[in-house]
């Protein structure tokens, strides 16, 4: 029964992908289905949202989920009807020695991984501490008294619940429960599951389509084998949701500059407007977006671009807006006032402490170690990208300049954020600093491996 | 050593430090304690007495514990995560601090019943439950 609950969103999401995305690479076609988790999931919470503000103590929304699949097969069946798009191809894969020892590694590395996110979610069964206190505690206020879930909005809540945050993943996990008529840890420990294979799958469909098999293999090695990603995927948090938001929309607007398709654009918006339904920093990373499209295609026309963009991301964020204006309490964060923010903005031992966590987390980040002795994956990743880099091309230019963007910004906000936080700055710090990091290193990972030479050519006899 | 083979090396060296990871992290999660217990949902039966006596399903119930009775011992993490565990187990009651409420729960040790007690005896009717729990019912409101 619990594959019902997700088969039918992430199917819809898929089709969504291929419908503004046609093309059957084989690549691509992976891409897609692993876009389409996110996307499928995405549009599934969302419609839930508005079915709950429209059909509150109603039982049907299964029919809403069949509706939106058979309407975007018809769609897509139209579509192909009216429009012939080439049939890709398969061609014929012979692998190098480099690409087979690579991919048995990968190999290795997912199944292990695989073994230790089943592990940790059967040991956890109710996820981690930050599931309790909003996640799967905003889905159960819901789907208990489902007629009266605005009052889980309720300013009388504790802050510390942070009832003010946004809604994908409750969404999900109280529309399955409503689908399944029961409440079982089962939903957000697949919902959990299913983020950490697709934030996986999708960066190695991702360098399959743009670079090559052994780099794919090695993004796979790189990203599953840092235990901080691992275990992230496990927690049933909503960071690890936030990095495959933040790296889908990478990717995508890394694919327009290769194919200049306007539907992967809207794509690209959509998954932007989703990462601001997931938390609070994905609305900082919309901006960010809409920042790097501008300035990737600063002297080609940005406007249209952006308005393929704005396109995508116009229904989640709308969304997000009218929750947060209308529903959602004030924000514990922004609590400090004025005037406690100014004089906290201007304390220079804030900035050395936040730049010191920081600071720690480029040299320890991920749970690495060599004979011991701790060692930051994001250290030698950007070791391995000076010693391997490769001259960019026309096109990987602007697609640096977009991920430094997309990095860039969101980390800016966590340091405003640091500094105006009414908490234990130390504190804060401690405990959520690691999950910033993580909600950008997909996204880093990817292009560094995209601006550094293959492994097959590195371990190519001339 | 030429470039070319200080690329292979670093990429060597990045595989085998990613699967020592993934093995060390494996083995690790056994630390995260037996597949068959699930301390969440034992908390959850805990509180399954109290949820059947109050008289709503919905609505707002005071919470106090250990911390809130001056004097007492109380260790600070374990304070905080009961009481996020006993807002998740009895949601959509929603939880506030203090015992303003009609109704409100008292996790308390013996030692901060008793000096919770002292000074507020005769304000509520107290209903004990199993483990150091007790329902009070504010009297006069």
């Amino acid at each position: 029964m619990i594959v019902i609950v997700y088969l039918l969103p992430v199917l819809s999401g898929g089709l969504l992908a291929h419908l503004l995305w046609p093309d059957r690479k084989a690549a691509n076609l992976a891409l897609k289905a692993f876009l389409g988790i996110g996307i499928g999931l995405g549009l599934n919470s969302l419609s839930y949202f508005l079915y709950l503000s429209f059909f509150a103590g109603q039982h049907w929304f299964i029919a809403v989920q069949v509706l939106t699949f058979l309407l975007l097969l018809s769609l897509n069946v139209w579509r192909s009807r009216l429009q012939r798009i080439p049939e890709a191809r398969p061609a014929a894969v012979h692998l190098s020695r480099a690409q087979s020892v690579l991919l048995a590694f990968s190999g290795l590395v997912f199944l292990i991984s695989l073994a230790s996110t089943a592990s940790y979610i059967l040991r956890r069964r109710q996820g981690d501490w930050d599931a309790w206190m909003m996640f799967n505690r905003a889905a159960r206020f819901v789907y208990r008294d489902q007629a009266h879930w605005l009052a889980s909005f309720s300013p009388t809540m504790d802050p510390i619940f942070h009832a003010d945050y946004p809604l994908f993943l409750a969404m999900n996990i109280a529309s399955g429960w409503d689908t399944l008529a029961t409440e079982t840890p089962h939903v957000p420990m697949v919902q959990s599951a299913l983020f950490a294979v697709a934030c996986a799958g999708l960066m190695v469909s991702a360098l399959a389509s743009t670079k090559s098999l052994g780099q794919a293999a090695l993004g796979l090695i790189i990203l599953w084998g840092t235990p901080a990603v691992v275990n992230e995927g496990a927690r049933e948090l909503a960071d690890l949701p936030l990095a495959y938001f933040f790296l889908a929309t990478c990717v995508l607007i890394y694919l327009y500059i290769l194919e200049h398709k306007p539907g992967i654009l809207v794509l690209a918006g959509i998954t932007a407007g989703l990462a601001a339904w997931v938390k609070n920093e994905g609305s900082v990373f919309v901006i960010a977006g809409a920042l790097a499209v501008t300035v990737a295609f600063l002297r080609d026309t940005p406007w249209r671009r952006l308005a393929a963009y704005a396109a995508g991301a116009a229904v989640p964020l709308a969304i997000v807006l009218y929750f947060k204006l209308f529903l959602a309490p004030p924000s514990d964060v922004l609590s400090s006032g004025p005037a406690r923010s100014i004089t906290q903005v201007l304390d220079v031992s804030r900035h050395l402490e936040i730049l010191r966590f920081m600071g720690n987390e480029l040299l320890y980040f991920g749970g690495w170690s060599i004979l011991t002795i701790p060692i930051g994956s994001i250290l030698v990743l950007l070791v391995y990208l000076l010693l391997a880099r490769q001259p960019l091309g026309a096109q990987q230019k602007p697609m640096i300049i977009v991920a430094v963007v997309l990095i860039g910004v969101p980390m800016l906000g966590a340091y405003a954020v640091y500094l105006i936080t009414p908490y234990d700055l130390t504190w804060h710090l401690t405990y959520s600093i690691e999950r910033i990091v993580l909600q950008v290193f997909p996204l880093l990972a990817f292009v560094i491996l995209s601006a550094t030479r293959l492994p097959e050519s590195i371990f190519a006899s001339k | 050593m030429n470039i070319k083979w200080l690329q292979r090396f670093a990429l060597a060296a990045i595989v085998l430090a990613s699967l020592a990871a993934s093995i060390q992290n494996l083995l690790a999660t056994r630390s995260l304690g037996s597949v068959a217990d699930d301390p969440v949902a034992d908390w959850e039966k805990r509180f399954e007495p109290i949820r059947k006596r109050l008289p709503f399903e919905r609505g707002v119930v005071g919470y106090i514990s250990d911390s809130s009775i001056p004097g007492v011992t109380y260790d600070a993490a374990n304070d905080e995560g009961e009481y996020v565990l006993t807002q998740y187990a009895l949601a959509p009651i929603i939880l506030v601090k203090g015992t303003n409420e009609e109704w409100n729960i008292a996790n308390l040790d013996r030692a901060g019943f008793e000096a919770w007690e002292k000074t507020n005896s005769g304000k509520f009717e107290v209903i004990p439950i199993k483990g150091g729990l007790y329902l009070l019912h504010r009297i006069g409101t």
